[in-house]
């Protein structure tokens, strides 16, 4: 009785989904999404049909180039222990990174995706001043980038930088700009962990998001979000210039890019968003707790 | 012509006034009702991420709301029109994560354990052990509703950074 109401809605999907995708792509990426979310209504709460339908929410999401929750944050767990291996161990201070998780999760909280837990970790690498931030809400940090803060409001506005890319999901349509070359099936496999496909996408989109960066629009959209997060929490908003301002000299910037954003015009870009604030010059910087809790611990 | 043009405003006028009223907003995360604005107010009841509130009059900086039989004031920074996403079922499948809420998973650190997919690219790019472990260590930070609060507090932060 079960597998036969599925199977009415599933058959109500695919011919909904053969009408309306005579109309063009946009339809059918809707109805393909339409499609995965009555197979998820119909299987709640019983594993076992989840599981037969699985292998069909994955043609259905392939034909959408849509990542589920649970894949993304797959994908962050994975692509995380690459970013460990490149950078270096975790700060062995546990006092440290609780400090930093509890920076990071007072700005993701207004972020457009507060649901996300958000990890956040500190890797003992002087010789690196970079934030990492992957699908799913996994965001790395290195000592060489907190040497060079003066405040916990410049913390807090580098992982809301960090955290807007999440929430935003820069990271996912980066990502998938990259894999719509392959087949909707071996999209849909990609997440099998039986495939070696799913290596090879956690490979693609390290490349992809760690070497070569994100593009200059999506960072100067980080840097907005992220300062609006900072404000909204509390903290003094001018927390990305200080970094930026020694860019403009030096070149170096807090992530990693293969072409370079300027770091002047994103500089003007955050400015622009300030005046909208109006008076904000008594919000908080918090240098002595950042110097407390993290320049002493360095 | 003009009658018609002046009750079709007014239509249109009544029906974004009923909209309004009916307004309804999301919690960000765990947030205290109060009832009155500020600091000040009396708390009255704490609200889950993701609780649905009906937003009676929307001040300035605080909105005053109904949920669940309460009324009382919220900031409207704590407010968000999007239902905050439930990882709940997305986590399911992680060891020992079986219909855990968030805050319970942030709280207990019961996010131990790295996915299927995750073991099997360790396997498969030969990730050395401690690899593997600072994921794990990184998800097993834990913070409390309560820790937040105080770390906020003591920083002038969130709830408490309204009133400056």
């Amino acid at each position: 009785m079960e597998l036969l109401r599925i199977r009415s809605l599933v058959l109500c999907a695919a011919v909904l989904s053969a009408t309306l995708g005579l109309q063009g792509c946009e339809n059918m990426e809707s109805v393909g999404k339409l499609g995965v979310q009555i197979i998820d209504t119909a299987v709640q709460g019983d594993e076992e049909d989840a599981r037969k339908w699985e292998a069909v929410k994955r043609t259905a999401r392939a034909v959408t180039g849509d990542i589920d929750l649970a894949e993304e944050i797959s994908m962050g767990e994975s692509m995380s222990m690459a970013v460990f291996v490149q950078l270096g161990k975790p700060h062995p201070d546990a006092a440290l990174q609780r400090y930093v998780s509890l920076v990071g999760r007072t700005v993701a909280r207004y972020s457009e995706r507060p649901g996300l837990p958000y990890w956040f970790a500190v890797i003992q690498n002087d010789q690196e001043s970079v934030a990492v931030s992957l699908p799913g809400g996994y965001i790395i940090v290195t000592t060489g980038l907190l040497r060079k803060l003066k405040g916990e409001n410049e913390l807090a506005c580098i992982l809301a930088h960090e955290v807007a890319h999440v929430a935003q999901k820069h990271g996912l349509e980066t990502t998938l700009r990259d894999t719509r070359f392959a087949s909707l099936v071996e999209l849909g496999a990609a997440f099998d962990p039986e495939a070696e496909e799913y290596s090879e996408l956690v490979d693609i989109a390290f490349d992809t998001l760690v070497h070569k960066g994100y593009d200059q629009g999506y960072e100067i959209k980080a840097d907005l979000a992220g300062t609006r997060y900072a404000y909204m929490a509390g903290y003094h908003p001018e927390g990305l210039l200080p970094f930026l301002q020694q860019s403009v000299e030096s070149g170096v910037q807090f992530e990693f890019f293969e072409t370079h954003p300027d770091p002047a015009k994103r500089i003007t870009e955050i400015r622009k968003l300030l005046r909208e604030f109006g008076q904000y010059g008594n919000m908080p910087t918090l240098s002595a707790r950042y110097q407390r809790e993290v320049l002493e611990k360095l | 012509m003009n009658r018609k043009v002046i009750v079709c405003a007014a239509l249109a006028s009544l029906a974004l006034a009923v909209a309004a009223q009916a307004q309804v907003l999301y919690t960000r995360g765990t947030t205290r009702l109060r009832d009155s604005q500020g600091l000040g107010g009396k708390i009255v009841g704490s609200l889950a991420q993701g609780t649905p509130v009906q937003v009676l009059q929307d001040g300035t900086r605080y909105c005053r709301v109904s949920t669940d039989g309460m009324t009382g004031y919220l900031r409207k920074a704590d407010l968000t029109e999007s239902k905050p996403e439930d990882v709940t079922a997305a986590l399911r499948g992680a060891p020992g994560t079986s219909n855990i809420r968030l805050a319970e998973l942030q709280t207990s650190g019961a996010m131990r354990g790295l996915s299927k997919n995750s073991l099997a690219y360790a396997e498969s790019r030969q990730i050395p052990v401690w690899a593997r472990q600072a994921v794990d260590q990184m998800r097993a930070v834990s913070t409390t509703p309560e820790e937040m609060d105080a770390f906020e507090k003591a920083g002038g932060l969130g709830d408490y950074a309204g009133d400056q």
